[in-house]
């Protein structure tokens, strides 16, 4: 079987013959402007009609429930002398058992805010799980409505297991809170400017890896100075993103001489610890009004659970540019692992759209993959036709977040 | 108007008509498509501002009218699909449209990748075709399409993975036939 380079496509399709049109100038300026210039057309006959019957019919739908239930009031109320007690009466009764006949009042109003907050003894008498499954079907079945619009390419944040020749340099954000690792191929030509990136912070020092020895050294020039903390801190942590696809236990830090760096508010180092497990959750960074979303690992304190940190993904204020990739009407009901594979069972509201599903997946896959899963099923999302990631089957967590192709 | 249809006509006609038959692969299609486009531009002229190009304004229209017309499809085949069990049929139906004489006088690979256009997703086969076929930059890509350069790459690099996998898989099926 023949195999093909990308420039062999790009050629071949460099080569596709040339089509012409074989409509003439003149028969085209004809057909278009007669289409400009024809008059608008009038409504249709059966068009008011139409809407006056519709119109009678819907009046027709709004009053005859409320002249029924003012029947009902009326014949309350005509015992004249138990009007008061009747009054006070039914008032109790409504305390105490809400009526769906109780004409439209205070207590009225009462009762469908109870309605609102409060299940039903019937709903209540569901499992809950029937309830739970009702509300997703029916927001699946939105989503799916949104996705019966022609394939539009979706914007994935994620770098899969089987695509390789990428290096990860990190850069920081722009206001220096966060480092975000970008994947590129070799040949890549990246702007962080583009992404609304600030120039690496590391840009100076080099890199010795030994992956069988599992170290790194990495050297600063001679006489290296920082300035600030958050710099000092945005220098470790893309220290620590760029190796972070290395399988390493140690990175050493020297100068060119081989003494110790002096690093601002980190003193004098020698070694910057390597990324561990459950250190971080991913949210989403954009830098104000640029197009460009990335994945930004947040680290988080404590040793979190992995069911912990997806919480955490919900929560905003962890940076200026930084927002959360898991929108706040998702509910994490449980989290078990098994071998590797991690199941989360959700429940959600209707999804914006397939983008703000993908982002999620995906921001979630990572964290996972920062947590030492390998796969993970997601339960309860319900929507059949995802475009990207079969949601049935456990998904791979990915190699790595934010890749640049070109 | 005629002057300004004149004007279009001269310097983007080819290319508009290129567009829009590599979209829908269908001769007469694109003509009604390409009316189509006219059309539109010349009621929305006045709305031109200028930010973009002429050239990017006038196919980011014809992209649009490509997709309205891949949306009103989508409609049909899906009323059709609530009463009727169209998926075979439906596939027949497609796959009888006749190969243009320019592409049918083309060696075969050519002809294999002008029927590998057609799997690939509406997005895909835009920037393929505007980017290796009509040779516009990634910027100009990305003005047309509304997207970020970096989408415009993602998508050209995984259009790439996807037309090579697709010709791939065309040549194995023939291989089959071929050995049956």
């Amino acid at each position: 079987m023949k195999k093909r380079s990308d420039e062999d496509i790009k050629e071949a399709l460099g080569n596709l013959p040339s089509m012409e049109d074989r409509q003439s100038k003149d028969l085209l300026y004809q057909k278009v402007s007669s289409r400009v210039n024809k008059p608008k057309r009038k409504a249709a006959p059966w068009l008011f009609p139409g809407l006056a019957t519709i119109a009678v019919l819907l009046v027709l739908a709004v009053f005859i429930p409320v002249f029924f239930s003012n029947n009902g009031m009326l014949t309350v109320e005509e015992s004249a002398d138990r009007t008061n007690e009747n009054a006070e009466s039914s008032t109790a009764n409504e305390e105490t058992t809400p009526s769906f006949d109780s004409p439209p009042s205070e207590n009225g109003e009462e009762n469908a805010e109870i309605k609102e907050t409060e299940p039903s003894s019937e709903e209540k008498n569901l499992p809950s799980e029937k309830n739970d499954e009702n509300q997703t079907q029916e927001n699946a079945s939105k989503l799916e409505e949104k996705q019966g619009e022609p394939d539009t390419e979706l914007d994935s944040l994620v770098l899969s297991k089987d695509e390789d020749g990428y290096t990860t340099r990190s850069y920081p954000g722009k206001n220096g809170e966060v480092i975000l690792p970008i994947p590129q191929k070799q040949e890549a030509s990246f702007t962080p400017e583009r992404y609304g990136l600030a120039e690496r912070a590391v840009g100076e020092l080099e890199y010795q890896v030994d992956e069988t020895e599992g170290s790194a050294v990495v050297t600063f020039p001679d006489g290296f100075n920082v300035s600030g903390s958050a710099w000092a801190s945005a220098i470790v942590e893309s220290i620590r993103w760029d190796l972070e696809n290395f399988n390493l236990d140690e990175i050493i830090v020297q100068t060119e001489s081989g003494n110790p760096v002096s690093l601002g508010s980190y003193g004098e180092i020698s070694e910057v610890p390597v990324i561990q497990q459950g250190e971080y959750i991913f949210q989403l960074y954009q830098y104000e009004d640029s197009p460009e979303r990335l994945l930004a690992p947040i680290s988080v304190d404590g040793s979190p659970t992995f069911q912990d940190a997806l919480s955490m993904m919900k929560e905003r204020g962890r940076g200026l540019y930084v927002s959360p990739a898991v929108p706040e009407h998702v509910q994490f009901n449980t989290v078990t692992a098994d071998e590797g594979v991690v199941s989360i069972n959700l429940q959600h509201e209707s999804w914006a759209g397939e983008q703000q599903l993908l982002t999620m997946v995906e921001a979630i896959l990572a964290t996972a993959g920062q947590f030492g899963f390998e796969k993970v099923k997601f339960n309860g999302v319900n929507v059949s036709k995802f475009s990207t990631y079969d949601l049935e089957e456990p998904i791979d967590v990915p190699q790595g977040i934010n890749p640049v192709a070109e | 108007m005629r002057t300004f249809f004149d004007e279009l006509y001269e310097n983007y006609h080819h290319d508009l008509f290129q567009f829009l038959i590599y979209m829908v692969k269908d001769r007469s299609l694109a003509e009604d498509l390409v009316q189509d486009v006219y059309v539109r531009v010349m009621k929305s002229y006045d709305s031109f501002n200028g930010k973009s190009s002429e050239k990017t304004w006038l196919f980011s229209i014809a992209r649009h009218v490509a997709i309205d017309y891949f949306r009103k499809q989508q409609r049909k085949r899906n009323r059709f699909m609530e009463f009727f069990d169209w998926t075979e049929k439906g596939e027949q139906i497609k796959d009888q449209n006749k190969i243009p004489e320019e592409i049918a006088v083309q060696n075969d690979e050519i002809q294999q990748v002008y029927q590998a256009l057609d799997k690939c997703t509406v997005d895909q086969r835009s920037v393929l075709i505007f980017r290796f076929i009509q040779g516009l930059s990634i910027m100009e890509t990305a003005e047309i399409l509304s997207w970020s350069e970096s989408k415009v790459k993602t998508t050209q690099h995984r259009a790439m993975k996807a037309l090579k996998t697709i010709l791939e898989e065309m040549e194995e099926g023939r291989g089959d036939r071929e050995e049956a």
